[in-house]
């Protein structure tokens, strides 16, 4: 008896899903139409950035292409036009070529640069259908002048306050959007609403009773 | 027949044939719809406004995909089952009482006859494994003997109270007689057993062990692909559509219902019933395949029989 009351109580809740999801879902992203907010320190595409003159960070250094544990990174440098500087310093990079397909997206890279010049991007949409066009150049790593990379990793350890000189803009915005997560992640608040994603009214705090009885 | 003419009579066949078949393709879109609801996701809803071309879409998909016909099947077997299946369902169609005037055939052994035709989309199952000759389709089709050999039976005895009650076997009949109160009232046992026994019978979740993904690929048609897939897959949508149909002849009163009576309240009812399919579907696992067997022999089939009895001494002394 007890087994048959348990096949309605099957079909009853299937059907409570159904008519609540053909009103509204709340789970689905509609992936390409929508698209979810990346956290703050995600780390995609590597993206290098240009002073605020436009000049190029890069100084050659080759510490990126040093630690890079795949071998992901190849620069060539050269030295540095002193009528026309591309950088700053003596040398620039020539050539600058990132292997998407081959990065593991550690950002070590990011951390040995000594002149912030690698950031790790939100850019994850890097399907394309050859190799080839997995390795990017320096005319796509490089921030068009005067353009900012929608969001911005720049390691573990550093800060926006911590940057020499006038901070970049970016990294400011970063900062602040990191301290609203944390704030999220805080407020306990925000953790109801999760509930409501997983559970039907209700069923969560029964659960809760249930556990708390066993 | 009855005397109608030719051409008239062709015009009923085709459409009522295009009409199942539509429906037996968009009981795709549904199911998909409806796990996927089920299942808190949305479903496909790209292809067209809420995703309604994509039975379409899933047709043209299956034409163009390449065909393999694996190395020890054999070839005329493999090539004709999945037609088997089609024929059964389609031939079914014909007896289907729509409405009062919207029958194709009602001999006056409709019954026997439906019995006998859906026994033929269980030998597509069947033969489908021994033509592939495979283990995974042998197992399936093994499976297949034994569930649908079992449920036929109390599908069976479930029928033949409701014949008792009808006192006909035309299916005309049998749903004239359901003018003021559907048989799913007068003679609930019979309803209950013929609904379990409809899910065996037509292979669907949770009786789907022929073809139980988890355990056997694809169980009877694992080998099979493109087109010829594509039949096995239509067919049993078909088969779901006209079980539903059967169902609302029965044991819900084909087209009587409160208001103006018509062909509207035998698509309404279906309809229910389809997504009752689909519904069960999503809410149940698949059952174990010694339940499933216990399940017909210990309980459907002395209830069946039980159940007929009493039906008669009512009929005898009532
Ligand atoms: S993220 Fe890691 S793997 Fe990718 S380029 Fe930088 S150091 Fe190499
Ligand atoms: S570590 Fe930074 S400065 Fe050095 S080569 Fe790499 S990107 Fe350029």
């Amino acid at each position: 008896m007890k087994g048959i009351f348990a096949l309605f109580k099957g079909l009853w809740i299937t059907l409570k899903h159904n008519v609540k999801n053909v009103a509204h879902n709340t789970f689905t992203v509609q992936y390409p139409d929508e698209k979810r907010d990346l956290p703050p320190r995600a780390r995609w595409a590597l993206r290098l950035q240009r002073h605020e003159d436009g000049l190029e960070r890069c100084i050659a250094c080759q510490l990126c292409a040093a630690i890079c544990p795949s071998e992901a990174i190849y620069i060539e440098g050269g030295e540095n036009p002193l009528d026309n500087p591309v950088s700053k310093g003596e040398r620039y990079a020539a050539v600058w070529m990132w292997d998407a397909a081959r990065c593991i997206y550690c950002g070590f890279c990011v951390e040995a640069c000594p002149d912030e010049v690698i950031v790790m991007s939100d850019v994850y949409e890097l399907a394309t259908d050859s190799r080839e066009k997995l390795i990017w150049d320096k005319d796509r790593l490089f921030v068009p002048p005067g353009v900012q990379p929608r969001q911005a990793w720049l390691g573990y350890y550093r800060r926006a306050e911590d940057l020499d000189g006038k901070p970049l803009e970016f990294p400011a915005r970063l900062h602040e959007k990191e301290m609203e997560y944390a704030r999220a992640k805080e407020e306990p608040k925000k953790f109801e609403e999760k509930k409501e994603f997983m559970f039907l009214e209700g069923e969560y705090e029964e659960l809760i009773k249930k556990e708390n009885r066993t | 027949m009855s005397g109608q003419p030719l051409l008239i009579f062709a015009a009923k066949a085709v459409g009522i044939l295009a009409v199942v078949l539509t429906a037996a393709t968009y009981a795709t879109w549904a199911e998909r719809r409806v796990a996927a609801w089920i299942q808190d996701r949305i479903g496909p809803n790209k292809t067209g406004p809420f995703g309604l071309l994509q039975p379409i879409a899933d047709v043209l998909k299956l034409f163009f995909k390449e065909e393999i016909v694996p190395a020890p099947v054999d070839p005329v077997l493999h090539f004709i089952t999945p037609g088997i299946i089609m024929v059964g369902v389609i031939a079914a169609t014909a007896l289907i009482p729509f409405a009062e005037n919207l029958t194709l055939a009602d001999p006056p052994v409709g019954v026997l006859l439906l019995l006998g035709i859906s026994a033929l989309s269980g030998y597509s199952v069947i033969l489908a494994g021994m033509a592939s000759r495979t283990k995974y389709s042998l197992f399936g089709s093994l499976r297949a003997a034994a569930q649908v050999i079992s449920y036929e039976i109390p599908m069976a005895l479930a029928i033949a109270s409701v014949v008792l009650m009808a006192g006909s076997l035309s299916l005309v009949d049998i749903v004239k007689a359901q003018s003021h109160l559907p048989f799913a009232i007068t003679q609930p046992v019979a309803f209950i057993i013929y609904l379990i026994a409809v899910f065996a019978e037509t292979n669907r979740a949770p009786f789907d062990l022929p073809e139980a993904e988890s355990e056997l690929v694809g169980g009877y048609h694992t080998e099979y692909s493109s087109m010829r897939f594509a039949w096995f897959f239509a067919g049993e949508y078909a088969h779901v559509v006209i079980a539903s149909a059967l169902i609302t002849t029965f044991f819900l009163g084909g087209w009587y219902g409160p208001g103006p009576d018509g062909v509207w309240w035998f698509a309404i009812k279906t309809l229910f019933f389809v997504y009752f399919f689909l519904w069960v579907r999503w809410t149940y696992p698949r059952t174990r395949y010694d339940q499933l067997m216990k399940f017909a022999w210990k309980v459907l089939i002395p209830l069946g029989l039980l159940n007929i009895l009493i039906t008669a001494l009512i009929k005898i002394w009532g």
